[in-house]
């Protein structure tokens, strides 16, 4: 099992290592497109090899290739940040990043393949603080009645699954399936970095919490769409 | 990290006052144990569920503070913190048992660690643990701010605080 785990380690260093001189914004988008073309492939690899993990009930195997799916998935929204940013799409680049971050973390979280990574998770962090201003975050609060495991579907505590730790190809998360909201409160450090201030008031203008151009009223004015209250927390 | 250490409520009486289960041994308390206007309203911090799981897999025993067929909901807040459910510790465990209390921390230390593995930055844990008098009237409580690697160091401070001594 481990040297299956370490043949695809090799194929994935070396797929990795060919589009990693590219992971740089001022690269040509060119090749930051091809390094994701050339991303895609692998991801779908490291699913497969999961796929076939489980089905063998190998939850070593199945678990590294979580990790492995992990940092393909972040970097490539590395690279779809930088052309999002190209692209003058800033908040669409800023969820790009969001997403790398949590990726990454997710990867160290499901297998010691993915140890090493806290040099390039300082790095996306790095990106964050440099490239943006520290938006708005907001943290909602609720009081959960009933949550269950995502990992065996019973209530949530009653199981041995712990959230954030892998099982057989899964990361453990508590399915939310029943609560009340009870605030929403600004926080420095939230939960979710999705979760921020859009838009500002400038006397009778809306502008882009980021770019500070002026934004049409009918993006901001539509309330949020109403969303039920099952939700995931991993 | 920081420890601070105050008076808390009789856990016993308080605990007979809401109708559940008086707390022995080690137990979890919901975070408005003290100002809760009846069981209904009380609520434990999202934690208390992974911590339950945790002690069960180790092998520690809980005094479970809810009656049979009783529920208490949980909080969930969405600040990037580790919030942990208060920790009761009666005055058996603490003459007769103290290591108890020392493998506890020791796993929701790893617990901890685990939960900001991938994260940079501020890794904050807060973690309230009530230690009761030995006479088992009254208790204190001693709060726990910090990161996963200061948690271990309660068990000392909870021994001086049972032992009424003073801590630095």
């Amino acid at each position: 099992m481990k040297n299956m785990i370490e043949e695809f380690r090799n194929h994935f260093d070396d797929v990795v290592e060919s589009v990693e001189r590219y992971d740089i914004f001022v690269r040509g988008r060119e090749f930051q497109e091809q390094s994701l073309a050339l991303l895609r492939p692998l991801l779908n690899e490291c699913r497969e090899n999961k796929e076939r993990a489980i089905k063998n009930s190998q939850e070593d195997a199945a678990n590294a290739f979580l990790a492995f799916e992990y940092m393909a998935a972040s970097l490539m929204e590395e690279f779809r940040f930088y052309l999002a940013l190209k692209d003058d799409k800033v908040d669409q680049a800023w969820d790009h990043l969001i997403n790398a971050e949590s990726a990454a973390a997710n990867a160290m979280k499901s297998h010691q393949v993915a140890a090493h990574l806290t040099n390039y998770i300082e790095r996306l962090d790095a990106l964050e603080s440099l490239l943006f201003p520290k938006p708005a975050f907001f943290s909602t609060g609720w009081v959960v009645h009933r949550s269950e495991c995502s990992i065996c579907g019973v209530e949530y505590g009653e199981c041995d699954h712990i959230k954030g730790r892998p099982y057989m190809g899964q990361l453990c998360a508590r399915v939310v399936k029943e609560g009340t909201a009870k605030e929403v409160s600004v926080v420095s450090d939230p939960a979710d970095k999705h979760c921020r201030a859009m838009h500002f008031s400038d006397d009778d203008k809306w502008r882009n919490a980021f770019t500070h151009r002026i934004v049409p009223p009918e993006s901001v004015d539509h309330p949020p769409k109403s969303r039920t209250l099952e939700g995931r927390i991993s | 990290m920081s420890f601070a250490v105050t008076e808390y409520c009789d856990v016993s009486e308080r605990a007979r006052a809401l109708g559940i289960n008086e707390p022995t041994g080690l137990a979890l308390l919901p975070r408005n144990f003290v100002d809760a206007n009846g069981a209904s309203d009380l609520l434990h911090e999202s934690s208390v569920q992974t911590v339950r799981s945790l002690f069960r897999q180790n092998r520690i025993n809980e005094t479970r503070i809810e009656k049979d067929g009783q529920k208490i909901p949980t909080i969930q807040e969405n600040e990037f913190s580790l919030i942990l459910p208060t920790l009761f510790v009666g005055g058996l465990i603490l003459t007769g048992n103290p290591h108890l209390l020392s493998i506890a921390l020791n796993v929701i230390s790893n617990y901890a660690t685990d939960f900001f593995k991938g994260i940079t930055g501020r890794k904050k844990v807060e973690l309230d643990v009530i230690v009761q008098n030995k006479n088992g009237k009254g208790s204190k409580k001693i709060h726990y701010e910090g990161g996963p690697e200061g948690l271990k160091e309660i068990t000392e401070i909870a021994g001086k605080v049972f032992r009424d001594e003073k801590h630095d």
